[in-house]
């Protein structure tokens, strides 16, 4: 049987969740047998195939122009998407800069903290990403398949879900598997 | 009246009548979710998560308040139940700020165990992030008005239980918020800080700065215990995380609190600054060093077989039976209480005052000392429409309770006023007890509930006890203080003139202005023992953690080991 | 305005990062820009929140390194809460930290380093990665992840969680260790420096065998801040001290103080800032932090095995080790003293102690709390009111100390080895290279399965694409 194909990228990060994934350490090779990994901010590949894929991870809540980019290639090159940890799904630590106006929270960064030498200013070259006014969960911008929640989801339950999803079941969320924070 | 007939999810009941949906479900072993609701108070089907179907009702009804009628078919878990409790969450979750990967509640919310229990994987509203401030005037808790859901609970308790009506709510709707007083910082309201709205608090909306990030609800564990701060004796519940007390909680089904505390028995012991004694400490000159055990030990002995029957041994109130028994077999001389005595005219108890129609505090402010008692009166006057009547002059903490406010010498009128109640109590502490006699002994209908100092004074007299401390000359005073904070400076004042002070302590203040050797002692967390109220009642007092701290038993054995 | 080549993305920093390599108009490298794609506003947000929420708010800045923030954090809200944990909470706090250094320092050689090492730079990137290093040397690999493995065990014994855990407050920590914890985490550690030290070797092989790279690649002379005390590497608390390219101190300072010799710019075109020493100003006052840094400045470490390695170290130049490839050596070094280090503090008569918490606070209103993460000095800054409502918070966050060292690297390996428009791909392995040797936090392990296919498109100077190099 021909191996699932799985994808996964991140927008506005810590990277725990996928360091968590890591965490699942030997459970990893045994969804090796059925998974093949494309793209991964993990492996070399950097973008899901133009021909796409069966499965997509996305961590991370959308907070500027290039997140959204990419949230949207993967949504539009895999047929499962699903939304990890507490920034996806939920815009987690995140969303609290949607308390202050986005222009007050990058002034202070580079123009106001105290080690901040005087005369400098905010970065506004067109290379660099344009930050949104407010954060948002991912499935504000896309269709969302599954969620795991959690900051970061424990390794059992982001080993749980992949098993059941490549096995072909639905994942049942039970006795401690589901967790915020 | 006869009781009413039910069918819940099935099974068929008869309860009286009267009950709520919600009492008869318990009736029927079928518990119904909820998180505005508490057993302590009134409910007020604020929060919507206990929504059952009700056969022929239009629309679905709060379990909590809806009263049965006979007949009456409910499904408590039917499929519209189901989805309307996740929709109530979802409205709960997307209203304000519910932040849990840096929330302390995080693991022991009852907002979050009820999204985990259906299984809420994602928030389908739109959240509009409302900014909502945070209150941390409070010395020793704060409110995060982002985590909270508006149950209610702080408001009710504070009303119903407390007594202090401190909490209540302005605007409506989605502008509603918790307030204190007129909308002021809670620090400056009229808060008493006795921490029972932050012991119903469901979500993280109130924190206790102590206890905040020490432990969810499965990396604890919980001993029931008795404070022993004042003969009021409220049972407590020790919240301990890997031998340590991380945070005290009254327990609801002790009597005579009911689940009440107040600042000296809840918060006090958490944010303790003086130094703990876990050395015996020998004073050299102006100075005090660490001594070991021998040395400290054998000083004491030397001292203490050379004044033969000079011994004066002075109990505080934090002194359990079983020590106050040791002590009696081991010290010669003469035993003293530190306190006044509890007086054994009293004839209420904490029960009777929440009969009481008129209460009579005489010269004693129930705001600063037996504060769970005050509570009592408090919420008499806010809830039954019982009067208070003060007797003494000054400030006193319950002068917005009371009706009246007469000097010493106007007792006459109280007198004609206590006549004419069903149910008078006067309370007193030691300095209104003259007042107080009098009054009683006039009112035939009058009953007295005293209060002296110290947790287990009770208990002390009764072991030998008896006299109070007024400053014996003798050769060896000894001082069994435990943790005790508050003394009277006459106290102090009396000890520094005898000759020769061994302090049996937990601290070092007060104790070094005036001691000659302070040896360790179990706080009231770290021992077991009996304790006996102020009603009379004998109470246990639980170890809640160990210590290598030796206990006064193998103090008084280490001296006297010393002494042969 | 010649071409500009732009490789999109570069992995293993916090976010998204991108490299723009400018050339003129005889096709040589004129510039080289390293754009940091990501910014959350910690600082500013974590405005109105109470200050001992602080510990479990910051570890959000990173997942690889949380330990790092979690510390620096309960270190700060120490001072703000004026008070000073008790001794067992100190070494239990340390310990925690030393696991940290050992998965963190773990992952980064093991798993992204060490193909590259093995395989070469020009290597087919479809065996050089870590799946590669399964086939040629399972036995190396197997012994990486536990490495990795041991040190987050070790974090989890302590506090319970691997990744964003609440353990550390102000005054202490809020759970002792277990004797079975204890146990548990000394009954392993003699294999794990075995691996440490198997892959000091690989490294010290590879380096003594490749000296005309090393030499070459992004090798420059700079100035070199971090913890020490009294000479002794120290990663959790100590002075901070400033030597220069020759290895004289310059200054050595109390890292509360650090306002008065730090001082950051930004840039237009990326959001990770540059931080320099204020009274050098910039770009003279530029320095590198982290584990070549730290070695540099340290002239002894106190555990033995890892104490013999700095000698070997010291050995490679005369004054500091300049040469950037030497951070995978140096930074091996300092995983064999985590480990060490873990051992010493299970044998101290105070680790399982139950005094773990100073409950005496009182609000100060201002604290610092300063620590060695593993990718160099990072400073937590925060302001109170009289509540302990936070006001003000400033942070200094690791890697933003390399940022000029990585920026300099890039640049210096692009005029080093791209060739006009020739773009090969050992080129851009060697551009990533650079930026990887210095473990900018946020090291995902690209080269753990798999390849790298870059897209690398060469526009000219309208913009309008000449060539699309994928390298797949």
């Amino acid at each position: 049987m021909a191996k699932l194909t799985l994808c996964s990228d991140w927008l506005d990060v810590c990277s725990g969740c996928h360091m968590s994934l890591l965490d699942i350490d030997e459970v990893l090779v045994a969804l090796l047998d059925s998974v093949q990994l494309l793209s991964t901010p993990i492996t070399d590949l950097k973008h899901p195939p133009e021909e796409g894929a069966d499965i997509g991870i996305l961590t991370g809540a959308v907070s500027n122009d290039h997140q959204e980019a990419v949230a949207k290639r993967m949504r539009e090159r895999v047929k499962i998407l699903i939304s990890m940890g507490d920034c996806s799904v939920f815009g987690g630590i995140c969303a609290m800069r949607n308390f202050f106006d986005a222009e007050q929270v990058l002034q202070y960064a580079y123009t106001e903290t105290d080690s901040t030498a005087p005369g400098q200013q905010v970065p506004r070259s067109p290379e660099i990403a344009k930050l949104y006014p407010k954060v948002r969960p991912l499935r504000d911008v896309v269709k969302v398949d599954y969620y795991i929640p959690g900051c970061p989801p424990s390794a059992n339950t982001i080993a749980y879900v992949l098993t059941e999803l490549v096995a072909g079941r639905e994942p049942k969320w039970t006795d401690e598997l589901l967790r915020y924070g | 009246m006869p009781d009413v007939h039910v069918t819940i999810d099935g099974t068929e009941i008869a309860v009286p009548s009267g009950s709520t949906v919600l009492e008869a479900a318990r009736i029927a072993g079928i518990e119904v979710d909820t998180l505005c609701d508490h057993p302590a108070i009134e409910p007020i089907g604020a929060c919507r998560i206990c929504l059952v179907e009700v056969e022929k009702q239009r629309a679905l009804q709060p379990a909590c308040t809806f009263p049965v009628s006979d007949g009456m078919v409910v499904h408590t878990r039917s499929e519209k139940v189901v989805g309307a409790r996740k929709f109530v969450l979802q409205l709960l979750f997307s209203e304000r700020n519910h932040f849990c990967m840096f929330c302390q509640m995080s693991g022991s919310c009852e907002l979050q165990n009820l999204a985990y229990k259906y299984e809420l994987d994602h928030w389908q509203f739109n959240r509009p992030m409302p900014t909502y401030a945070v209150d941390a005037s409070r010395e020793y808790f704060v409110m995060d008005h982002n985590r909270c859901i508006l149950c209610r609970r702080c408001i009710r308790v504070c009303d119903e239980l407390v007594g202090n009506g401190t909490l209540g709510l302005k605007n409506r709707g989605a502008d509603a918020v918790i307030i204190a007083d007129l909308d002021v910082p809670f620090g400056e309201s009229s808060c008493i800080s006795c921490g029972t709205c932050l012991q119903v608090c469901p979500t993280g909306a109130l924190m206790d700065r102590a206890s905040a990030y020490m432990g969810a609800s499965d990396q604890v564990e919980r001993v029931k215990s008795r404070c022993m701060g004042c003969p009021v004796g409220c049972g407590t519940e020790l919240v301990v995380r890997d031998g340590q007390v991380i945070r005290v909680e009254g327990d609801w089904d002790a009597e005579p609190n009911k689940g009440l505390l107040c600042v000296v028995g809840r918060f006090d012991p958490q944010h303790e600054v003086r130094e703990r004694v876990r050395k015996p400490l020998v004073r050299q000159g102006d100075a005090w060093s660490i001594a070991d055990g021998e040395a400290a030990y054998g000083l004491v002995a030397e001292k203490v077989a050379a004044a033969g029957d000079s011994v004066a041994t002075v109990a505080s109130g934090f002194v359990t039976l079983e020590e106050a028994q040791a002590l009696g077999s081991a010290v010669r001389g003469r035993k003293f209480y530190m306190y006044d005595l509890p007086q054994t005219d009293r004839t209420a108890t904490m029960a009777d005052l929440d009969e009481a129609d008129l209460f009579i505090v005489t010269e004693m402010d129930l705001s600063l000392d037996f504060q769970v008692a005050g509570m009592a009166v408090k919420r008499g006057v806010r809830k039954r429409g019982a009067r208070l009547i003060l007797v003494g002059e000054g400030e006193n903490g319950l002068a917005d309770w009371a009706s009246m406010r007469v000097g010493r010498a106007d007792l006459a009128k109280v007198i004609a006023m206590a006549k004419s109640a069903e149910r008078p109590v006067v309370v007193s502490g030691p300095a209104g007890l003259a007042a107080a006699r009098e009054i009683v002994s006039a009112v035939p209908a009058a009953s007295l509930a005293s209060f002296a100092p110290g947790g287990n004074g009770r208990g002390l007299c009764d072991a030998g006890f008896g006299q109070t401390y007024a400053g014996d000359a003798a050769k060896v005073t000894v001082v069994v203080a435990g943790e005790t904070s508050q003394v009277e400076p006459g106290l102090l004042d009396a000890l520094k003139k005898q000759e020769f002070v061994v302090v049996v302590a937990s601290y070092r203040e007060p104790w070094d202005q005036v001691a000659d050797v302070i040896l360790p002692m179990p706080t009231a967390f770290e021992k077991s023992g009996t304790t006996v109220c102020a009603d009379g009642q004998a109470g246990q007092v639980v170890a809640a953690m160990s210590t290598r701290v030796p206990t006064l038993e193998a103090t008084i054995g280490m001296v006297a080991e010393a002494i042969r | 305005m010649g071409q500009k080549i732009t490789i999109d993305p570069v992995t293993r920093v916090e976010g998204h990062a991108r490299v723009t390599i400018q050339l003129d108009d005889s096709n040589q490298v004129s510039q080289t820009y390293l754009h940091i794609d990501q910014f959350r506003g910690f600082e500013k947000f974590s405005e109105g929140r109470l200050f001992f929420e602080m510990p479990s708010i910051t570890p959000r800045i990173c997942g690889i390194c949380p330990v790092s923030h979690h510390l620096a954090s309960a270190k700060a809200c120490d001072v703000v809460a004026g008070v000073e944990p008790p001794r067992p909470a100190t070494l239990l706090r340390q310990m925690l930290h030393m696991g940290q250094i050992v998965q963190s320092h773990a992952l980064h050689f093991f798993h992204l380093a060490s193909p590259d090492l093995l395989f070469g730079f020009d290597a087919d990137p479809a065996i050089r990665n870590v799946a590669g290093l399964v086939q040629v040397n399972p036995d190396l690999a197997l012994k990486a992840i536990r490495l990795r493995k041991y040190g987050q065990e070790v974090i989890r014994h302590l506090s319970g969680r691997k990744i964003h855990m609440n353990w550390a407050v102000p005054g202490g920590v809020s759970a002792p260790l277990s004797e079975a914890s204890r146990d548990a985490i000394l009954g392993d550690v003699e294999e794990m420096i075995g691996i440490a030290q198997a892959g000091i070797s690989v490294a010290k092989e590879w380096l003594g065998a490749n000296q005309d790279v090393v030499q070459r690649f992004a090798n420059f002379p700079s100035m070199y801040m971090g913890m020490t005390n009294q000479g002794a590497l120290e990663l959790y608390d100590g002075p901070v001290r400033l030597i220069d390219a020759q290895g004289n101190q310059v200054v050595e300072f109390d890292g509360a103080d650090y306002l008065d010799h730090v001082q950051e710019r930004t840039e237009d075109w990326t959001y990770l800032k540059f931080p320099y020493y204020k009274a050098m100003g910039w770009p003279e006052g530029v320095y590198r932090v982290a584990p070549l840094a730290r070695l540099n400045i340290a002239d002894h470490i106190t555990t033995p095995l890892a104490n013999e390695e700095l000698k070997s170290f010291k050995a490679l130049a005369e004054g500091p080790v300049q040469a950037t490839l030497y951070y995978h050596y140096a930074r091996l070094i300092e995983a064999l003293y985590g480990l060490e280090q873990i051992q010493v503090l299970c044998h101290d008569e105070d680790i399982l102690s139950e005094d773990i918490r100073n409950t005496r606070t009182h609000i100060t209103g201002h604290g610092v709390g300063v620590i060695e993460a593993p990718r160099g000095t990072l400073w937590h800054d925060y302001h109170t009111d009289e509540n302990g409502v936070i006001t003000r918070v400033n942070l200094i966050v690791a890697t933003g100390n390399n940022n000029w060292a990585m920026s300099n690297a890039v640049d210096m390996v692009a005029k080093e080895f791209v060739k006009g428009s020739d773009v090969t791909e050992g080129m851009l392995n060697r551009v990533e290279a650079a930026i990887r040797a210095y473990d900018p936090c946020l090291s995902c392990s690209t080269h753990a399965v798999g390849q790298m296919p870059l897209i690398v498109e060469v526009t000219d100077a309208n913009g309008e694409r000449l060539e699309r190099f994928v390298r797949n």
